[in-house]
């Protein structure tokens, strides 16, 4: 191999090393998020929620102690009676809860996958970052502590979901149009946990959760 | 006589399906992550239940998500007991709510039954993090043909 090889051979390498580097950092710098994404861990809270939707209302007291101690009890129910005094608990390995129906205590040991179990879709301290940044939200109001954060997603419509509406007494949806739907989550800064959920669908409230209570323990 | 006997068959065979029911579809609220229903026929104070379907699909919150489990119910002696249950089903990542699953086989259930389904779902966050939430249940009574929801967000058995 002689000089003038070596030195070609060189050069190639400075550039495409050159380019890697070029590469990355920008794959690097448009990962970079515009929202503080950092997850805060929740402190231990005692918290009541009321549910409401088109056809029903429930309430429900959650006592968290941390991710993987804390307790459900579901108070009222307009719906389904036999739920009001169902509770569940989990302590980091197993969920025990009461069976509505049957009286009897079951024990969930098994988890399908790595991670915990947790409460509820939004009561986990990744739900505010993970709706920032996967649903692409944006916070369109903060102050005194409180952020109101948005996210909108669009969700089909085929036969059977223009029947469902149908025979729910809803507003049916155009088949093969997708419907819009736009949540508003208003949550306290210190520890992102939130204090209202409204879900609207082609402008039509569906779902409301409004904290009710909340003191934190800690 | 042979004639008869196939013309009589044959009239069975047009009451087992004229008596073929499906229960009222039951959705999650945004009718975004899941649906179920249940095919039964009644057959003299008791019921065949033929199929057990569900559907779902994901969009901006789950990875995955499966039915978590099925429950066919039962009340013997004024008591409520669980008659059989299928526990974690195959994991999907679908985003729309497509097609029909059945689950189970043909199972003939006493007067006062009932199916109950809850769905599981998993996500994680960035940070690496992830959680697993349940739908709420939903319940199809088999006696009345209502079906009805309860319990929404927490994985009970």
């Amino acid at each position: 191999m002689n000089k003038r090889t070596l030195t070609i051979l060189s050069i190639s390498l400075l550039f495409f090393v050159g380019i890697g580097i070029l590469v990355v950092g920008k794959r690097k710098a448009t990962a970079t998020p515009l929202y503080d994404i950092t997850i805060k861990e929740w402190p231990s809270f005692e918290m009541i929620y009321e549910v409401t939707t088109i056809d029903k209302t429930y309430t429900a007291k959650l006592t968290y102690k941390d991710s993987l101690h804390w307790r459900v009890d579901f108070l009222t129910d307009s719906t389904v009676p036999e739920a009001v005094g169902t509770w569940a608990e989990y302590d980091g390995k197993e969920i025990r809860s009461l069976d509505p129906f049957t009286g009897e205590i079951t024990v969930n040991r098994e988890m399908p996958s790595d991670g915990v179990y947790i409460p509820n879709e939004w009561l986990w301290p990744a739900y505010i970052p993970n709706r920032l940044i996967k649903s692409k939200g944006e916070i369109i109001n903060e102050s005194n502590g409180i952020a109101t954060l948005t996210f909108t997603e669009y969700l089909s419509c085929d036969q059977d979901i223009h029947d469902y509406l149908q025979q729910e007494g809803q507003k049916p949806c155009t088949v093969g149009v997708d419907r819009v739907e736009v949540t508003v989550v208003k949550y306290r800064t210190d520890y992102d946990i939130p204090l209202s959920i409204v879900e609207t669908i082609d402008g039509e409230e569906v779902r409301r959760i409004t904290v009710t209570e909340l003191t934190i323990l800690d | 006589m042979l004639i008869l006997g196939i013309v009589l068959i044959l009239l069975l065979a047009v009451v087992q399906i004229a008596s073929a029911t499906t229960t009222p579809q039951v959705c999650d609220d945004d009718v975004k992550y899941w649906c179920s229903k249940v095919t039964y026929n009644s057959q003299s104070g008791s019921w065949l239940i033929t199929d057990r379907y569900y559907k779902g699909g994901i969009d901006g919150g789950a990875d995955w998500w499966q039915y978590y489990w099925i429950k066919d119910m039962h009340k013997i002696n004024g008591n409520w007991a669980v008659a059989e249950t299928w526990s974690y089903g195959p994991t999907h990542t679908n985003i729309l709510l497509s097609s029909w699953y059945s689950v189970g086989a043909d199972r003939l259930r006493v007067y006062m039954s009932m199916v109950q389904y809850k769905f599981g779902y998993y996500e994680c966050s960035m940070g690496g993090e992830c959680g697993y939430w349940c739908s709420a249940t939903s319940q199809h009574q088999l006696w009345n043909n209502v079906s009805a929801k309860f319990s929404d967000g927490i994985c009970t058995g």
